[in-house]
């Protein structure tokens, strides 16, 4: 008992280790994990731990059962076809699109309509609450409209005056 | 049971004995016989309120009732008695004891007096013990009076208004304010750079009603004895004149307004910076006080020391005083300008004064009144929203639908009759003092108006006397008010103050040291704790854990578990015996180095705003994402939290996601293991999960816990299956220890527990 080392905690992190693992979409479009001389495991769901604090790293990877099969540490280190179809995965989880400039934002009936451009196109959507708004650090903003899409700033500095304005009243 | 500090009582109170009790005792009492305790009690035997003593001397112990002519007096030898008790009848409470062959009520007294007797059995204790020469103990049942009741002053023993919490009559309303003009003595350069911009704006904003005499008196019908301004006007046309006096009010304007905005500036930086330091320092001193120190006030009471009385203070700091000199100057000179300008016209102008100080103090006072009623009301209504709305599942299930509106409704009606009442004083107080401060201007019209007509009044002075008129009420009525403003911030002070002087009586001692690194052996030797004086919930407890062993903690509610882990964490100092970890009193510790190598699991864990992650890592700021996400997978944490949108990222706690009972115990948890603590500390760590999760968390646990000594509470018996000893605390005494078999064996209150348990389960398959 006395003088036994504790259990490193680190242990408990389970890791994959990302050279050995390859991931791919099978015919019907579902992720699946491959080690050579083994069985695929899947259909698989791919989920980032820490969204917006640490994008790309930490994937999750689990089965629709909900039991997880490992992390991922950081996506750059698979190979250069697993980390596309892995992405893609990411992308329709975590679809967040980025927004580009501000035409306007008018409230109606106490409900502001934001007006904005973003990398996807033009899109109006409301927001609910100021709750919805969410600073991450200084100048990076993270919006949820009513109906739960998501959008980001990722930088508050590098939008026009104009633009810059309209937000500012709502920050 | 120890009275270490109760020694006995100072002898002879005889001094203080009223004259007629005296005389009735003295002929009892045997030459050298010293009165050691005389107490008032307020009820007679037979239940009326009456003139009833108890006095013990050196050899006995009297009740002394002082009915009629000839008292009534018990007395017995200290000698004698084997047993002292309080007596809680709730409505009444009694002195009673016990010798050999009877028993005998002493003393009976009203609940006024319960905490003044809370203190006699032990004071009884040492004089028996004195008086036999031996020190075997004789206190019955205490009902822990001691504690002394917080709805009486300390001082004067007045009734302490909730509204206040501390004694209005104790308040030293002049030391109070001083000490807080002690926090702007650092900005002095600027409070007397305001005053003086202040006194000076005042002067200037003085000035009108002069320039209006001049303007009368020199410029319109030029009289003969002229004004102050005659020299310098000599020699100029009217209109040159005229454009001079209006170029000396535009100057008068302009002046008196810049210095105003420049004093508002600089009082409101010296304030915002007085109550900066001020709130810094009570929120400072708060997280140095112990658990003791929350545990005894309402948190809501405790924020609002910083948020609402500190500003009263900022506000009093800044405006009030200097208001209150602004106003008395303001008084000052606009009657000596009166009486400089005509005397018996002054004195008649300003007799309807004291009319108007009657006034508003009287209206005041039953405004005062009214609103505070209409806010009870109004406060009456929140809550009984407070109540039926989120009750409403029990409305509905229970259909009281009707008699809920119906109490709602009467409420509603009674806060319109307020209203109105408010709004009826309301509607004659402004014509009241709107005619009251008339008066003065009918005068200046009727008695001035005549001295105009036989020119003993020049037609600038009585223009300068209207004028003055209308400036003279503002400061008289803000004056009115002076005794209110300075009630309520001394009241204000003295709650901060409170917290400021509370002290600390958990903290590091002088010369302590750094606690090195924990191999974890515990050792607890003969302590004893309470929390309430009197009321010991661990009496005795002699324990050694060795490094790396768990702990079971079990027994009833109540049993003193908890209390065991507070004192490991020193959350509260012993009262007897000592606690040592790795050999070293943790008192002589540094509390910061001890807590860092403790992690803590509470039964209703707690979190704070902000995201999972920053939640997790809260006890190692600055913990990698690895050593998160390490710590949520070991606790468990991992499978829901991943399955969040935002995953570590989502906001959780008062803004955020709304996370289960059991999400939240896996994330504090994870919390505990992530700061490696070489003491673990599981109290109903996972009481609130379900079963399933339960056994992997324990899984996860029984890893972790290995070169840990682990301390768990659990009322699921079989939580504590992996524990190598377990302790069984019963009424603040360990009762059994040993291992789950030895205890099993041994068919004692655990086994008892493990049977009921059993029995439970087995009645549910069933």
């Amino acid at each position: 008992m006395s003088g036994e080392e504790p259990h490193d905690l680190m242990q408990e992190l389970d890791l994959l280790a990302a050279g050995e693992i390859e991931l791919y979409l099978n015919r019907f479009s579902e992720l699946f994990l491959r080690r050579p001389g083994e069985e695929p495991t899947g259909p698989l769901v791919a989920r980032l731990s820490f969204p917006l604090s640490y994008g790309d790293e930490f994937i999750s990877l689990s089965k629709n059962s909900g039991e997880e099969i490992g992390i991922i540490r950081r996506l750059s280190e698979l190979d250069r076809e697993s980390q596309g179809v892995v992405r893609q995965e990411l992308e329709w989880r975590h679809f967040s699109t980025r927004i580009t400039a501000i035409h306007a934002i008018d409230v109606k009936h106490y409900v502001p309509h934001w007006d904005v451009e973003t990398e996807r196109g033009r899109r109006v959507f409301e927001m609910r609450s100021r709750r919805d708004l969410r600073m991450l650090g200084s100048s990076h903003v993270l919006l949820r409209d009513a109906d739960g899409n998501r959008y980001e700033i990722r930088d508050l500095r590098d939008l026009d005056g104009a633009s810059r304005q309209l937000i500012d009243a709502q920050l | 049971m120890s009275n270490i500090d109760l020694g006995a009582p100072a002898p002879d109170p005889s001094n203080d004995l009223p004259e007629h009790l005296r005389h009735h005792i003295t002929n009892r009492l045997q030459a050298g016989e010293v009165v050691h305790l005389a107490l008032a009690t307020d009820l007679l035997p037979d239940g009326r309120y009456g003139d009833a003593w108890l006095v013990a001397t050196d050899q006995r112990l009297l009740s002394i009732a002082l009915t009629g002519a000839a008292p009534d007096i018990v007395d017995y030898p200290l000698t004698q008695l084997q047993k002292i008790e309080l007596v809680d009848h709730h409505g009444t409470g009694a002195l009673r004891i016990r010798t050999a062959d009877q028993g005998q009520v002493m003393a009976r007294f009203t609940r006024t007096l319960m905490s003044a007797f809370g203190e006699v059995p032990a004071q009884l204790e040492t004089l028996v013990q004195q008086a036999r020469g031996d020190d075997e103990q004789i206190i019955g049942g205490d009902p822990g009076w001691r504690q002394g009741s917080s709805r009486r002053c300390e001082h004067c023993g007045r009734v302490i208004p909730r509204r206040f919490g501390v004694c209005p009559v104790c308040l030293e309303t002049r030391k109070l304010l001083y000490r807080l003009l002690g926090y702007a003595r650092p900005y002095t350069g600027l409070a007397i750079l305001s005053l003086s911009l202040m006194l000076m704006a005042t002067c200037i904003g003085l000035m009108p009603p002069l320039l209006m005499k001049s303007l009368f008196d020199d410029v319109f019908r030029p009289t003969t004895s002229g004004t102050w301004l005659t020299p310098y006007l000599h020699g100029m046309a009217a209109p040159e004149q005229l454009q001079v006096l209006a170029l000396l009010l535009l100057a008068i304007y302009v002046s008196s307004n810049v210095m105003g905005a420049v004093r508002r500036y600089v009082l409101a930086w010296l304030g915002q910076h007085v109550t900066l330091d001020l709130r810094n320092q009570v929120y400072r001193h708060l997280h140095s006080l112990s658990l003791s120190y929350y545990n005894e006030r309402e948190t809501g009471r405790i924020m609002s020391s910083i948020t609402q009385d500190v500003g009263r203070l900022q506000d009093f700091i800044s405006d009030g005083l200097q208001e209150i000199i602004r106003d008395v100057l303001t008084i000052i000179i606009i009657c000596s300008i009166l009486f400089y300008l005509n005397p018996t016209l002054a004195t008649l102008v300003l007799l309807p004064t004291p009319l108007l100080v009657f006034t508003t103090l009287h209206f005041g006072g039953k405004l005062h009144l009214v609103y505070r009623g209409l806010w009870r009301r109004w406060a009456g209504i929140s809550a009984l929203l407070a109540d039926t709305i989120p009750g409403v599942r029990v409305v509905k299930a229970f259909s009281q639908e009707q008699r809920e509106v119906g109490r709602f409704e009467s409420r509603s009606a009674e806060l319109l009759v307020g209203e109105l009442r408010a709004a009826r004083l309301q509607s004659l107080f402004s014509p009241i003092m709107s005619f009251v401060t008339r008066i003065g201007t009918l005068i200046i019209w009727l008695v001035g108006g005549a001295k105009v007509l036989d020119e003993s009044l020049s037609l600038g002075e009585f223009t300068a006397f209207t004028g003055y008129m209308w400036q003279f009420y503002g400061p008289v009525e803000s004056l009115c008010r002076l005794n209110h403003r300075f009630q309520r911030a001394a009241t204000s002070a003295e709650r901060v103050f409170e917290t400021l002087d509370s002290p600390v009586d958990v903290g590091d001692r002088p010369h302590a040291k750094v606690m090195p690194r924990v191999e974890g052996r515990v050792e607890f030797r003969d302590v004893t704790f309470s929390y309430d004086e009197g009321k010991p919930v661990l009496e005795h407890v002699d324990l050694t854990v060795e490094p790396g062993e768990m702990i079971g903690l079990a027994g009833h509610s109540g049993a003193g578990k908890s209390t065991f882990i507070n004192l490991i964490c020193r959350f509260y100092d012993v009262n007897g015996g000592s606690l040592l970890i790795d050999g070293h009193d943790i008192r002589d510790v540094e509390l910061k180095s001890l807590r860092d190598q403790i992690g803590i699991v509470l039964q209703d864990p707690f979190l704070f705003n902000g995201s999972i992650a920053d939640n997790i890592a809260y006890g190692k700021p600055g913990a990698t994402p690895d050593e998160v996400l390490a710590a949520a997978r070991a606790a468990h944490a991992h499978e829901f939290v991943v399955d969040l949108p935002d995953g570590y990222d989502t906001l959780v706690g008062e803004r955020g996601t709304r996370l289960s009972g059991g999400e939240r115990q896996r994330v504090s948890i994870a919390r505990a293991l992530l700061r490696d603590p070489r003491i673990l500390i599981l109290d109903e760590a996972t009481s609130s999960v379900d079963t399933e999760t339960e056994v992997k968390i324990q899984e996860a646990l029984e890893r972790l816990i290995r070169g840990r000594t682990t301390f768990a509470i659990a009322h699921r018996l079989s939580t504590l299956r992996h524990a190598n000893r377990l302790l069984i605390l019963e009424k603040g005494q360990v009762a059994e220890v040993g291992t789950h078999d030895e205890l099993i064996a041994a068919d004692g209150i655990y086994a008892r527990l493990c049977r009921i348990q059993t029995e439970m389960v087995q009645r549910k398959i069933w």
